[in-house]
């Protein structure tokens, strides 16, 4: 009987000990930020595993102190703040090698580890704080940006589509003008758009292509080139072009374009990310769907993951992507990791870890797949202080669960993000909780072209530099017992890639949106020009190709109703307008009533 | 085998005693954590050092039930005779002594528990899961020295001499051990003789473990030396607390 008495007592007391071990605060990782935000305190990585220079460290320490990483080793005396890094390897801030940079697209590149974008395509008026922010230490949410600038198309070519000005060319005399304008604006390399095999859009002329490739190589930038088809890459190869920005997917790359990429030493961001998505694969939408992933994605970031391109394209094949990416690899051409974010089935950040994991899919092992996201393309670049774990360098470290070297989902299994040496809040912005919208009504247009806290307008592609127009006013009739309409006349013309022209509703004060969740359909009465028609919706927080469905009206009355869930990656709780529109060209007149939800 | 089931009956006897008599061990329990509630948590002030104290007091909290809970006990047990009988009965010496090292461990784990409880849910003290468990191990390891030094001065001493002879080493060790307030603010000469105490050295180990910056012009906090000195300080009790074990006052 007394004996078993200590076993119990033994048994009880190990059994409470281990309770209270367990709920006994630990520390909060937001007063480790405070903390920071308030003395610039260094910050000391313990017991974590460090991949640097490709290979995994034994645990030590990281010292990382005014925004870079100030020490590296076993016993590293400090009264810094710590995070515990035991289980967790550290590997250096991601880089993403081809993306486009707008909305909150660095603060949703950060979130997952890519600390440094390269945008193969930005407004110019962003490049100047971009510049000055990369080259700072100080605590920041956004990601570094470095850029191509403005590109270098045909009028009317790829690129000019985004309604963002481009200054095109047409002919090799204006090469030397147009890449010393680039660099004077602040681009860090050239990139063009070479695209003559392909009968549905303008492109530059190979010598065009070859004169910018001299200038460039003359004022001291690297030339890239977007190409979509093997013959076009092999003629800028020859010409001397530094990299190419995608691999080309219409058909299986040959020995001699092997070797010329090889001789010229040419380096390819593949993206197979956006191939993948192109060629229909939806490996996007499961990654969206992942609860780790989702919770962090911001508006933006749900949206274009989850839209696709419609209809793929004929030179988009990912099986001859992945074999070409496979081909150029084993002959020792250089792969570099670049996700070409936001594009549909594409996001910020997220794309990178899909990329990554697409290149070991095309014969990369893991570690060559993190070399190609970091450290590879920091040396392509010339990107100093970058893409690995060094002394010096700067602060920008993920710690992950597992081993990337072995396992390239590891990546992406973040615990930590440390931007400039201070650890990165990933919780997504939340979008402002939307006021529920309790009236439906959103326009019977019996007193005016305002419906509550909505208003009316004309909207047309013109405000892209397109050349449609159109203008709206109230009118008398309408269906049923109403007295007035909305009613709208204009044109769509050519000269813009998605033409649009109609009416749209937007909310009164800028900046507001409703959560309208709790309705199933958008209903209204229409007539007009017959031909299909699109309701474009729009969400704030989203600055992509807004979701749409169409439908087809005649010269009578009749209603339509729109399923909301049916408008791809578009958020209900944060509804901002819509917009009726027509979308064949030619001129069109329409009459607009009684447009309402419904539950 | 034999030896083992002696053993837990043994210190299912010690327990069984303070379980029925709790008022000899309930004072050393509630001492220290008042202590600490005192010192770490209402009068820290602006300084917070609640983390730091927790750490020390962790050992303070042990001290009391090893040095008085057990060890000086034997002292009246022995005046009472019940020593005598021990020593004729046919158990051997060590599980008595085992007995109460074991004892004092738990009794002194729920010392460190209050502590904890005060320390992280009212001091806001906040430490990696790992660490705690860590500091617990250490500190109920802590027992170890101060069981020896306990039960040496319970078989050399009578009762009356062995509380009082407790006392002043027990403060002793708490204050030139560093454990109320460190031992940097002291005199050169008081810094030497802590060097020679337990009590420091565990401290020190205590204050590693949870992270404490360590003291104005000195190096970062090791454990690897403070460790060693406690192994051979531990080692040296035990012969001294076996030999006391052969030549007590009759």
């Amino acid at each position: 009987m007394i004996k078993h008495i200590t076993l119990l007592a033994i048994a009880v007391l190990a059994a409470l000990l281990t309770v209270l071990i367990f709920t006994l605060p630990v520390p909060d990782k937001a007063d480790v930020d405070k903390a920071d935000v308030n003395g610039g305190v260094a910050l000391l990585i313990d017991n974590v595993r460090v991949v640097q220079n490709g290979e995994l460290s034994a645990p030590q320490s990281i010292l990382l102190q005014d925004g870079v990483i100030a020490d590296i080793g076993p016993d590293i005396e400090s009264d810094a703040k710590r995070i515990d890094g035991s289980g967790l390897t550290a590997i250096a801030g991601l880089i993403d090698a081809h993306t486009h940079s707008y909305g909150s697209a660095l603060e949703d590149a950060l979130r997952f580890g890519v600390t440094t974008n390269i945008d193969m395509f930005t407004d110019i008026s962003l490049l100047g704080d971009a510049k000055g922010s990369r080259e700072s230490g100080a605590q920041t949410d956004k990601t570094d940006l470095f850029s191509a600038g403005m590109m270098a198309t045909a009028p009317g070519g790829h690129g000019t589509q985004y309604g963002i000005a481009i200054e095109t060319l047409t002919q090799p005399a204006q090469a030397d003008a147009w890449i010393a304008k680039r660099k004077a604006e602040g681009s860090d390399f050239i990139k063009m758009v070479y695209m003559p095999d392909q009968t549905h859009i303008p492109s530059i002329d190979l010598p065009t292509a070859k004169a910018l490739i001299t200038a460039a190589h003359k004022q001291g930038l690297m030339a890239l080139a977007h190409i979509s088809t093997q013959e076009a890459a092999r003629d800028l190869m020859l010409a001397g072009i530094d990299g190419l920005v995608h691999i080309f997917a219409d058909q299986p790359v040959t020995s001699e374009v092997i070797k010329l990429a090889k001789d010229g030493d040419v380096f390819i961001i593949p993206t197979l990310s956006v191939i993948a998505s192109v060629d229909g694969r939806q490996d996007a939408a499961a990654l969206a769907s992942q609860q780790d992933i989702a919770s962090r994605l911001s508006p933006m970031q749900s949206q274009t993951l989850t839209l696709s391109f419609s209809g793929g394209a004929p030179d988009f094949n990912y099986d001859i992507a992945s074999e070409n990416v496979r081909k150029f690899h084993q002959a020792g051409v250089r792969i570099l990791a670049g996700s070409d974010a936001p594009n549909p089935g594409t996001a910020h950040g997220v794309s990178l870890h899909q990329e990554l994991q697409h290149l070991v899919e095309s014969g990369l092992s893991p570690r060559e797949a993190l070399f190609a996201g970091s450290a590879l393309t920091a040396t392509v670049f010339s990107m100093p202080r970058r893409g690995d774990i060094k002394i010096g360098n700067k602060g920008d470290i993920l710690l992950v669960r597992g081993n990337p070297l072995e396992d390239i989902g590891a990546a992406l299994a973040i615990e930590v993000v440390l931007k400039n040496g201070h650890r990165v809040d990933r919780s997504a912005a939340k979008a402002k909780a939307s006021e529920a919208l309790s009236n439906s009504d959103l326009g019977d247009f019996e007193t005016s072209l305002s419906a509550q806290m909505f208003k009316w307008s004309e909207t047309s592609d013109a405000m892209a530099n397109g050349n449609s127009a159109a203008s709206i006013m109230r009118a008398e009739g309408g269906p049923r017992d109403s007295a007035h309409v909305l009613k709208a006349v204009g044109r769509i013309s050519s000269g813009f890639p998605y033409p649009w022209a109609g009416a749209a509703l937007s909310a009164s004060s800028q900046r507001e949106s409703y959560d309208i969740s709790s309705f199933e359909t958008v209903n209204f009465d229409m007539k007009g020009t017959p031909g299909t028609y699109r309701l474009m919706v729009f969400a704030a927080g989203n600055m992509g190709i807004p979701p749409s469905q169409e439908f087809r009206i005649t010269n009578s009355w009749e209603r339509v109703s729109l399923k909301i869930d049916e408008f791809k990656g578009f958020d209900a709780k944060a509804f901002a307008g819509l917009a009726v529109v027509a979308g064949t060209q030619g001129p069109f007149e329409f009459e607009l009533d009684n447009v309402s939800f419904e539950p | 085998m034999m030896m083992l089931k002696s053993l837990w009956i043994e210190t299912g006897a010690e327990i069984l005693k303070v379980v029925r008599a709790p008022e000899y061990i309930i004072p050393t329990l509630l001492f220290p954590v008042a202590f600490y509630f005192m010192f770490g948590v209402i009068l820290a002030g602006s300084s917070n050092n609640a983390g730091y104290l927790l750490a020390t007091y962790g050992i303070f909290a042990v001290m009391g039930p090893a040095i008085f809970g057990f060890g000086v006990s034997t002292a009246t047990e022995r005046e009472k005779g019940w020593l005598t009988l021990k020593r004729a009965a046919p158990a051997p010496a060590v599980n008595y002594i085992a007995a109460k090292v074991i004892s004092t461990i738990i009794f002194a784990a729920m010392a460190i528990a209050l502590l904890y409880i005060v320390g992280g849910f009212v001091g806001g003290v906040e430490l990696p899961r790992r660490t705690w468990a860590l500091l617990l191990l250490t500190h109920m390891l802590s027992v170890l020295p101060f069981i020896l030094i306990g039960l040496t001065l319970g078989f050399l001493l009578n009762a009356n001499a062995a509380i009082a002879f407790a006392n002043i080493v027990f403060m002793g060790l708490a204050v030139l051990g560093g454990l109320w307030i460190p031992i940097f603010v002291f005199p050169e000469l008081m810094q030497t003789i802590a060097r020679f105490l337990p009590s420091y050295h565990l401290g020190e180990i205590a204050l590693a473990i949870s992270g404490q910056p360590a003291a104005p012009g000195q190096g970062a906090r090791e454990i690897g030396g403070h460790l060693a000195m406690v192994i051979n300080m531990t080692i040296g009790l035990a012969a001294l607390t076996l030999f006391a074990w052969t030549r007590q006052r009759k």
